[in-house]
C-alpha cells in the first residue's frame, strides 16, 4: 500500500513531471521563474492549493456526481468548485492565518487560472485513483511543479551573466532551458 | 434599397475584418502568445493540432455567441463566473461529441479537451469582445480567432511532425536518408520549437520597430502576461479599448482579490518595458561610455519609480475609494505641510501645462511606444526635482534613491490616475527643472518646453552631461534601464518589494519609524542592484 503510493508519488513528482512533461501550469513556471524565492513562494502556492483542492474534488466526485450519475458534468463541476476554493482559501487565511497569507496571499488568485490544478483534479478522476491515492498524486505532482519552478528559476539565475543572442533573449532562452530541463527529466523514466 | 445594400455590404466587410483580425493581426499563438499549454502539448503531430485547434474553435464561437446574445442579462459583477459556466458547458459537450464520434482523436488529446475551458484565449475573447459587441460580430470575431488558434497549432504540429518522424499529417514526405529527430515530437521538443517560433517572432517585431511600426501587440512570450491567463488578456486589450483597464480593476475588487489588481498593473508596466526596450537601443548612443556606477544608478532609479507607485498606490486604497477629484487636493494638503508653497505651485502648472499639451500631442498622435518612456522619466524627474528642495542633494545616489521610495509617494500619487496620454508631454517640465535647477521658477520652464518639442531626451542629456552630471544619469535612467533591464523587471519581485514596503513604511509618519523603513529600502534596493550588475556585461 505504502510501497505503491511512494511509486505513484516518485512518477508524478519526477517522471511526468506536470510541467516538463504534460505541459500544464506553464505560465507560472515561465512567469514566476525569475527568482529563486519567488519561485519556492509560488510553489508551496501550488503545493498547498493542489493538494486541498485534490481532496475536496475527489470528495465531490465520489460523494455528488457518481452517486447522481452525472459524472460528465465534472469539467464544469471542478472548475467552478476549484476557482471557489482558491477564493474561500484566500479569505480564510487572510482572517485566521495571517503569516501563512502573506507567504502565499499573491499566489493564490493567480492559480485559480492554472490549468494544472484542474489538470490534476480530472487525471485523478480518469485514472481512478481513491482519495487517498488522488491526494498523493496531486501532492507529488505540485512538489514535482515546485521542483522544475525551483531548478528553472536558478538556471535564470545564471543565464543572466551570459551573451545570449538578441534575438533569443528574454522568453526564448528560457523555453531553450526548460526544454533542456526536460531531456533531464527524461532520464528518471528508467526510476522505476 | 440602397441603403440595405450598403449595410449589407459594411456588415459582410465588419465580419471579413473580424475573421481576418482573429487570422493575422491579432493570431492567438504567434502574436498574442495566448493558450501556450494545449500549443505545447498536444502538437506531436499535425492532425492532433488540427484537432485541437477545431475543437477549440468551436468553442470559442459558440460562447462568443452565447455570452453575446447574454450580455444584457448578465450582471456585471459575476459575469466571470457566468463566463466560465458557459465555456465548460460547450468544452463539455465538444468532448462528448469528440468522445462519440472521433475515439482515435479523443484519446490522443485526452486531458488536454476539458483544460480547453481554462485557456486564455476563450475567456479574453469572452471578456473584451463579445461581452461588448452583438452576436454576429462576437461569433465571427470567436471563428477568426478560432482560425487562428487552429492555422498555427497545425503549423506548430507540421513542424513537429516533419522533424520528428519525417511525416506531415502522416504522410512520409522526407528523402530516403533523413533520420528522424525523434526528439521533436516528445516534450522537450515542444519547448524548443516554442523558444524558435518566439525568436523569431523578438525578431520581427525589431525589425518592425526599425521601421516604427506599432509592434505593441506582440507580445514576448507567454510568461511576461500569462499569469492569471484571464486578467492578462484583458490586459491586452487595453490599446483598442482604455476602458477595458478600469474595468479589470472592478472584477478584482469585486472578487476581493486586492493584490491581482496591482499585479495587473504590473504586467502592464513590464510590457510596456517590453516593448520599449529594443527600441531604445540604438538611440542611446553614448551608453557604452557610462561608467558601471552610473549603470547601477540607472537600474536602481526605475525601481524606485516603481516602489513610489506602489506605495501611492496602497496608500490610495487605505483611504478607501477616493475619487481622483478628491486625491488631489489629498495630495496638495501633503505638500503644503512640508511648507513648501511654491513648489506645489510650480507642480500644480506644470500639470496644467501637461493638460495642455496633451491634447496637442494627441493631435500628433505620437506611436504608443514613446509612452512608457516618458512615463518612467518622469517619476524619476519628479524624484529628482523634489530633492534640491526638500534637503541638500545627496551625492552618493543610492541613499537618495531610497528616500525617494519612502518619500514621494504623495508627490507621484497623480501618475497612474492622469491620462497615459497626457503622461507624454510631461516629464520635460521636471527635465528643465531639473538640469536648471530652478524648481521656483516654472513659467520660463514651461515656455521653454512649449518651445521644444518632443524630441529626444538623449540628445538633451549628452550636452548637459558635463554640468550636471548627477541629473542627467537619473534623466537617462529609464531609457537605459528599460535598455538592459529587459526581462529583469519581474513583476512578481515588484510585487514582493511592494508587499515588503507596505509592511516596512509605517502609516504614521513618525521620524524614527520612517528612518528604519528607509534603511530597508536602501537594503532591498541595493539587493536589486546587485542583481542587476549583470548588465553591465553588455
Amino acid at each position: 500500500m505504502i510501497r505503491n503510493l511512494i511509486i505513484l508519488s516518485l512518477g508524478s513528482a519526477l517522471i511526468n513531471n506536470v510541467v516538463l512533461s504534460q505541459f500544464l501550469g506553464l505560465c507560472p513556471f515561465l512567469g514566476v521563474s525569475k527568482k529563486i524565492k519567488t519561485a519556492f513562494g509560488m510553489g508551496t502556492a501550488v503545493i498547498f492549493v493542489i493538494t486541498l483542492s485534490s481532496i475536496v474534488t475527489g470528495l465531490l466526485y465520489e460523494h455528488l456526481l457518481v452517486k447522481f450519475d452525472i459524472t460528465y458534468l465534472k469539467t464544469i463541476v471542478f472548475i467552478l468548485v476549484i476557482a471557489a476554493l482558491v477564493q474561500f482559501v484566500e479569505m480564510f487565511l487572510k482572517r485566521f492565518v495571517p503569516p501563512l497569507y502573506k507567504a502565499l496571499g499573491v499566489y493564490l488568485p493567480l492559480i485559480t487560472t492554472n490549468c494544472a490544478v484542474l489538470g490534476i483534479a480530472l487525471t485523478n478522476v480518469s485514472k481512478d485513483y481513491s482519495l487517498l491515492e488522488g491526494t498523493v498524486n496531486g501532492f507529488a505532482t505540485a512538489v514535482g511543479f515546485t521542483i522544475a519552478i525551483v531548478i528553472l528559476a536558478g538556471i535564470r539565475k545564471k543565464m543572466q551573466y551570459n551573451d545570449i543572442p538578441k534575438a533569443f533573449r528574454g522568453m526564448p532562452i528560457v523555453l531553450v532551458s526548460a526544454g533542456l530541463m526536460a531531456i533531464a527529466f527524461c532520464g528518471f523514466s528508467g526510476l522505476l | 434599397m440602397n441603403n440595405k445594400q450598403d449595410e449589407n455590404r459594411s456588415l459582410i466587410s465588419d465580419l471579413s475584418e473580424r475573421l481576418l483580425n482573429g487570422m493575422l493581426k491579432e493570431n492567438p499563438t504567434l502574436v498574442l502568445m495566448l493558450g501556450m499549454c494545449p500549443t505545447l502539448a498536444v502538437t506531436t503531430s499535425a492532425i492532433n493540432g488540427l484537432g485541437m485547434g477545431v475543437s477549440t474553435m468551436l468553442v470559442l464561437a459558440m460562447s462568443n455567441l452565447i455570452i453575446s446574445l447574454l450580455r444584457k442579462i448578465i450582471p456585471d459583477k459575476i459575469r466571470i463566473p457566468a463566463f466560465i459556466v458557459i465555456i465548460a458547458s460547450f468544452v463539455t459537450i465538444v468532448e462528448l461529441l469528440m468522445k462519440g464520434y472521433i475515439p482515435s482523436l479523443y484519446s490522443a488529446l485526452g486531458l488536454y479537451i476539458p483544460l480547453i475551458v481554462v485557456n486564455c484565449i476563450i475567456l479574453g475573447r469572452a471578456e473584451s469582445y463579445a461581452y461588448k459587441n452583438p452576436a454576429l460580430l462576437s461569433l465571427f470575431d470567436g471563428l477568426g480567432m478560432g482560425m487562428g488558434f487552429t492555422f498555427s497549432l497545425t503549423l506548430i504540429g507540421a513542424i513537429r511532425e516533419l522533424l520528428g518522424s519525417g511525416k506531415v499529417f502522416n504522410v512520409y514526405v522526407m528523402p530516403e536518408g533523413f533520420v528522424p529527430v525523434s526528439i521533436f515530437v516528445m516534450a522537450p521538443g515542444a519547448f524548443f520549437v516554442l523558444a524558435l517560433l518566439t525568436a523569431i517572432q523578438n525578431k520581427v517585431k525589431e525589425i518592425g520597430e526599425r521601421h516604427g511600426k506599432d509592434m505593441s501587440k506582440i507580445q514576448s512570450g507567454c510568461g511576461g502576461n500569462c499569469l492569471a491567463c484571464d486578467k492578462s488578456c484583458k490586459v491586452e486589450m487595453i490599446p483598442e479599448e482604455p476602458e477595458s483597464n478600469i474595468e479589470t480593476e472592478e472584477i478584482t475588487e469585486t472578487e476581493n482579490i486586492t493584490e491581482t489588481e496591482n499585479i495587473t498593473e504590473t504586467e502592464n508596466i513590464t510590457e510596456t518595458e517590453n516593448i520599449t526596450e529594443t527600441e531604445a537601443i540604438p538611440e542611446t548612443g553614448d551608453l557604452s561610455v557610462e561608467t558601471e556606477d552610473v549603470k547601477n544608478v540607472k537600474k536602481a532609479v526605475p525601481l524606485a519609480g516603481f516602489l513610489a507607485r506602489f506605495k501611492e498606490k496602497f496608500e490610495k486604497r487605505s483611504e478607501g475609494s477616493e475619487k481622483k477629484s478628491e486625491a488631489k487636493p489629498e495630495k496638495n494638503k501633503k505638500k503644503s505641510e512640508d511648507g513648501d508653497k511654491e513648489r506645489k505651485k510650480s507642480d500644480s502648472k506644470s500639470e496644467n501645462a501637461r493638460k495642455e499639451k496633451s491634447e496637442k500631442v494627441r493631435e500628433e498622435s505620437e506611436s504608443l511606444r514613446e509612452e512608457p518612456e516618458t512615463v518612467e522619466e518622469k517619476d524619476e524627474n519628479i524624484e529628482v526635482k523634489e530633492e534640491p528642495a526638500n534637503e541638500a542633494v545627496d551625492p552618493s545616489s543610492d541613499t537618495e534613491i531610497s528616500e525617494d521610495s519612502g518619500n514621494n509617494g504623495p508627490e507621484t500619487e497623480t501618475d497612474p490616475e492622469a491620462d497615459g496620454k497626457t503622461e507624454e508631454k510631461s516629464p520635460e517640465v521636471y527635465n528643465d527643472q531639473t538640469l536648471t535647477e530652478e524648481p521656483s521658477d516654472p513659467e520660463t520652464e514651461q515656455t521653454k518646453e512649449t518651445g521644444e518639442n518632443t524630441d529626444s531626451f538623449e540628445s538633451k542629456d549628452v550636452t548637459e552631461t558635463p554640468n550636471a552630471s548627477e541629473m542627467s544619469e537619473k534623466t537617462e535612467t529609464p531609457v537605459a534601464d528599460i535598455t538592459d533591464d529587459q526581462d529583469e523587471m519581474e513583476i512578481w519581485d515588484i510585487s514582493a518589494y511592494k508587499r515588503a514596503i507596505k509592511r516596512e513604511i509605517p502609516s504614521g509618519k513618525r521620524p524614527g519609524k520612517k528612518k528604519k523603513a528607509m534603511e530597508k529600502a536602501q537594503k532591498m534596493l541595493n539587493s536589486a542592484l546587485e542583481a542587476g550588475k549583470e548588465d553591465n556585461n553588455d
